[in-house]
């Protein structure tokens, strides 16, 4: 298992250093960059600016060095110093600018992610016992349901909904009462109600995917000869389905706990601009706009190592679960 | 008893009464907030925070009619640093709707006889938001180290400053026609004088337009300014002649860097040039930084939602002498611009500002939202036009351009009410670019030349230009006749925005006026602004470009959008006096007087010679027709809550006017 771990983190290092060339690469391949958009904004500004200036600039953020001085310039520091470089549109450190927007993404995703695993997990095997119940069919409804509407989509139509009920939008993860109130009960209150739309939108997507993958999976299981066996043996049903079924049939879904990391870095970008919600995603989109390259690259290089290590996690978290797989990978 | 009770009762109550009315007298010259701050001890009471009497700013033209009543949140769109900045701006002294300058942070000002030296006379007793004094010795410090800070002795250059730019509206030529920066000196604590080599009329003008904040907190700033004493500095003068007080402690970038970082985490600056820039010329985004405003910043730029609260020490009273402004915070909330309507609606905002294809849904909504939409004047000479680059590398093209009979053609083969149905919901107008009726540079006729859809004559006016061709080819398309591009198709490219969807449907609508002239169009899409921008400063690789140029609200002021100074500007391309290299106009040509006019405009000293160089730019416009404009609205609007009061209708917002600064937002009170 030690000798499987380390050849994976080995393998994982190299996966970095090529995704973040090629994040560096790609953010780089729209004409122009940071200096054109600047100056484009200072002059839509009514500002004055001439070449002399422009090119002043350029040197001053090194956007006149060519691709792999300023790729490993930047990489250097990311490794060396763990400076991720400045924002240029932000005129900040990257790493303020992801102190700021961290606590309110993760809260968001990990809020959601509860969400999804306390909702499909159950629902999936309640759908799969009882299959073809009403139960069952009004879950099924739901979860194409919520997997056929986008989730932008969803978050209008239950805008929609909450301004008719409330007159309010829900917009944000407060309302402007108390935005920058203190923290009082109220304000909790608050906040759990603006948290209602992105949890359910967010949520319901995923959730419905796991359900189906769950309530399949368990289909499965119930039907292997080793259940039979069990129940020869005079087990009781539901040890024998939760102690075995659920365990070999929750393998998938384990797996996918890796990916879910990244969007719990993320959060999920167009949903949170259609919510206005605080997330790094919104961040990241706009350092994409801006052609903000140190910020937009620490943000892709910062999901690179988020899915890699997702990956990492997902097999040793499937190499516990499952013995099949840990023979595999020792074997490996 | 009773009788005594009652008695008691009675004189509890005139005591309670009186006690009441002390503080109501107390308290009605300037926000609650703010009293009990006074009341408890953390702040000096108004008195001690305002001017001496003789030198307080009274507003008295935009004091509300009603009552005001003090407090209250306006929350509105975070449009970006130049959206919110403009709303609490104030400048030493303040351009007006009609072009002339009144004093605001600067109590007035003498001009010499020679028209060389003007004395700036200061408020004594104005205070910075952290209630240090505001002097004479904050001006000169800020020019002579902020806004530039290294000068080349010869030549008169800046050879080292980020803000440098703006220091050229301080050059004038000497003697020998050299254009030297002017010299500005400290006097006392309230006075100091800026010195020009030559006369130039419109230096508060100038001033107002682009230099509007040319002072800064001295004391808080001159640990964190880069300060190189071994650096020789341009006038040979010590720092105590330069700005009175002390003189200066030598401060290396390393030190500014760290010193920066010690007073605030979020002056967290990358390097020196960075930092000047930042908090000396775009200061007002961060928090603690001192400020004359009436509002300040208060939460990191980071933050969702930008609170600014109210300058406790802020200098101006309206008529009854009530300290300004009105309001307490200001709260600029990040949002994409999709949202802004429905929260608009759902009461969210109380401000929105929207242009004339988004007036249905915001009209329609006044009564549910319980706002209502104001309509603002914007200067501008079209809002929809398009242009041919006279500076475009290709000779044949360039001289096509050039043509007076092919714009004439292009011009009237436009089919301008139907631009305005299909692309503005008909909320426009029809007209050609040029002035707009009263406004001081209208030329009679102007917005209405060559805007009557006529393709014959087009086809009439093209036939009769030499060197293309009057047949078409098999496509249907005028061919060029000798030259390079001898029996190909004359061709000609728009640039458009990927991000202004209307620039594509503009040029899809061109493409199909053209045709009958035999005229091919193709798009040429940029991704966005700034790959559009790239080529303008390229200067001669595009060759036509739409809803690029706006106008000018007053040529002589701000000749840029429409004069040949900029270097990007689509139809002056590389004519653009400001570019590198930029392109000589053949003499004789229509071009040769713009771009003479430019020249006399910039170096001219009088203000009779500025007035007749802008008059000759706008006057070059009309003959020339170098944009053509399809359709002008002037006009903007402004969703605002009912509770808002003191709001301006018919304000004229513009740049050069600090926008919704315009309105004096200071002067706006909240009533529920």
């Amino acid at each position: 298992m030690t000798k499987f771990i380390i050849k994976k983190l080995l393998i994982m290092t190299l996966t970095v250093f090529l995704i973040s060339l090629a994040v560096f690469f790609i953010i780089t391949l729209p004409p122009g960059d940071f200096m054109t958009n600047y100056v484009g904004r200072m002059l839509a500004a009514g500002e004055r600016v001439n070449q002399e200036e422009i090119d002043a600039l350029r040197r001053t953020y090194a956007l006149d060095q060519p691709f792999f001085v300023q790729f490993w310039s930047w990489f250097s520091r990311i490794i060396l110093k763990g400076d991720f470089g400045y924002s240029f549109s932000l005129s900040m450190p990257v790493t303020a600018v992801i102190k700021a927007y961290i606590g309110p993404t993760m809260a968001l995703s990990i809020t959601t992610m509860i969400f999804t695993y306390l909702i499909a997990i159950p629902v999936g095997i309640y759908s799969a016992v009882h299959q073809y119940s009403f139960g069952d069919y009004l879950f099924t409804t739901v979860c194409f349901l919520g997997q056929a509407v986008p989730n932008f989509l969803m978050a209008i139509l239950l805008m929609f909904i909450a301004f008719r009920m409330t007159g309010d939008t829900m917009l944000g993860l407060f309302s402007p009462k108390y935005q920058n109130a203190p923290w009082s009960w109220e304000k909790v209150l608050d906040l759990l109600k603006h948290c209602i739309i992105p949890v359910l939108v967010i949520g319901l997507n995923n959730t419905c995917g796991l359900i189906r993958t769950m309530r399949s999976q368990m289909l499965d299981e119930l039907n292997k000869n080793y259940v039979m066996t069990g129940k020869a043996k005079g087990m009781k049903a539901a040890a024998i389905r939760y102690k075995y079924c659920v365990r070999a049939a929750v393998n998938p879904i384990a797996s996918s706990i890796g990916w879910s990391l990244v969007n719990i870095f993320t959060g999920t970008t167009i949903t949170a601009i259609v919510l206005n919600l605080p997330s790094m995603g919104t961040v990241m989109y706009n350092a994409l706009i801006n052609q903000d390259m140190y910020l937009a690259g620490s943000w892709l290089f910062l999901m690179a190592i988020a899915t890699v290590i997702g990956t990492f996690i997902s097999d040793v978290l499937l190499a516990w679960l499952d013995p099949r797989a840990r023979k595999e990978y020792l074997k490996g | 008893m009773y009788k005594r009770f009652a008695l008691l009762f009675l004189t509890l109550c005139m005591v309670m009464s009186v006690m009441a009315g002390a503080v109501c007298a107390d308290t009605g010259k300037e926000a609650p907030m703010l009293a009990e701050q006074v009341a408890a001890g953390t702040l000096p009471p108004l008195e001690d925070r305002l001017p001496v009497e003789a030198d307080v700013y009274v507003e008295t033209e935009y004091t509300p009619e009603e009552t005001p009543s003090y407090g209250g949140t306006i929350r509105t769109n975070n449009g970006g640093m130049w959206y919110f900045g403009p709303n609490a701006e104030e400048p030493l002294f303040r351009l007006l709707d009609d072009g002339t300058v009144e004093q605001n942070v600067a109590k007035s000002y003498d001009l010499s006889d020679d028209g060389l030296v003007y004395t700036i006379h200061l408020r004594e007793g104005m205070k910075w938001s952290d209630g240090t004094p505001f002097t004479a010795t904050d001006c000169v410090y800020y020019y002579n180290y902020v806004l530039v800070t290294d000068v080349d002795n010869e030549t008169g250059k800046v050879t080292k400053s980020n803000a440098g730019r703006y220091y050229n509206w301080y050059m004038t030529a000497d003697e020998n026609g050299v254009m030297r920066p002017a010299q500005v000196r400290y006097v006392d604590d309230q006075t100091f004088t800026i010195t020009l080599y030559s006369p130039k009329p419109t230096l508060l003008q100038a001033i107002a337009i682009d230099n509007k904040w040319m002072f800064c907190p001295k004391e808080w700033y001159k640990d964190i300014m880069v300060n190189d004493a071994s650096a020789a500095h341009w006038s040979g003068e010590s720092d105590l002649k330069l700005i009175g007080g002390e003189g200066l402690p030598t401060i290396t970038e390393e030190q500014a860097l760290a010193n920066a970082l010690a007073k605030s985490e979020l002056y967290n600056f990358e390097n020196a040039a960075k930092l000047g820039d930042q908090l000396g010329y775009r200061y007002w985004q961060y928090a603690g930084r001192p400020t004359l405003r009436p509002w300040n910043i208060v939460s990191p730029l980071t933050d969702q939602t930008l609170v600014f609260v109210r300058n406790p020490y802020y200098w101006k009273v309206d008529a009854e002498g009530r300290q300004l402004p009105y309001i307490d915070t200001f709260e600029y909330v990040s949002m994409d611009a999709s949202l802004y309507a429905q929260e608009k609606i759902a009461g969210n905002l109380d401000l929105v500002r929207f242009d004339a294809a988004d007036f249905p849904i915001y009209k329609s909504s006044e009564a549910i939202g319980n706002y209502t939409v104001y309509t603002d004047i914007i200067p501008s000479w079209a809002n929809v036009s398009f242009e041919f680059n006279q500076g475009y590398k290709d000779p044949q093209y360039r001289e096509l351009f050039a043509n007076l009979d092919f714009r004439h053609a292009v011009s009237i083969a436009v089919d301008r009410e139907e631009v305005n149905e299909i692309l503005y919901n008909g909320m426009m107008t029809p007209a050609q670019f040029a002035p707009a009726a009263g406004t001081a540079e209208y030329i009679e006729g102007g917005p209405e030349k060559w805007i009557e859809l006529n393709v014959d004559e087009a086809n009439a006016l093209l036939d009769g230009i030499e060197g293309i061709s009057t047949e078409r080819n098999s496509d249907g398309y005028r061919t060029f006749v000798g030259g390079e591009h001898d029996g190909q198709a004359i061709t000609i490219e728009f640039e458009t925005r990927a991000d202004a969807p209307n620039d594509a449907q503009l040029v899809a609508l061109l493409a199909k006026y053209f045709k009958p002239l035999g005229l091919q169009i193709v798009e040429s899409n940029n991704t966005d602004n700034n790959a559009r921008n790239e080529k303008y400063y390229a200067g001669d690789v595009y060759m036509a470009a739409v809803n690029s140029s706006s106008g000018s609200f007053n040529v002589m002021l701000r000749p840029d959008a429409v004069a040949a100074n900029r270097n990007n500007c689509a139809f002056i391309g590389k004519y653009g006096l400001e570019h590198a290299d930029a392109m000589t106009p053949e003499p004789g040509s229509a071009m040769e007087e713009m771009v003479n006019a430019t020249k006399a405009l910039i170096s001219a000293s009088k203000l009779e010679d500025m007035q007749a160089a802008a008059a000759r730019i706008v006057k070059s416009h009309y003959d020339n027709t170098w944009v053509i404009g399809i359709l002008a609205s002037n006009k903007t609007f402004d969703a605002v809550a009912n509770r808002v009061h003191n709001y301006r209708d018919g304000f004229v917002s513009c740049d050069e006017l600090r926008f919704l600064g315009n309105t004096r937002p200071y002067t706006w009170f909240i009533q529920d």
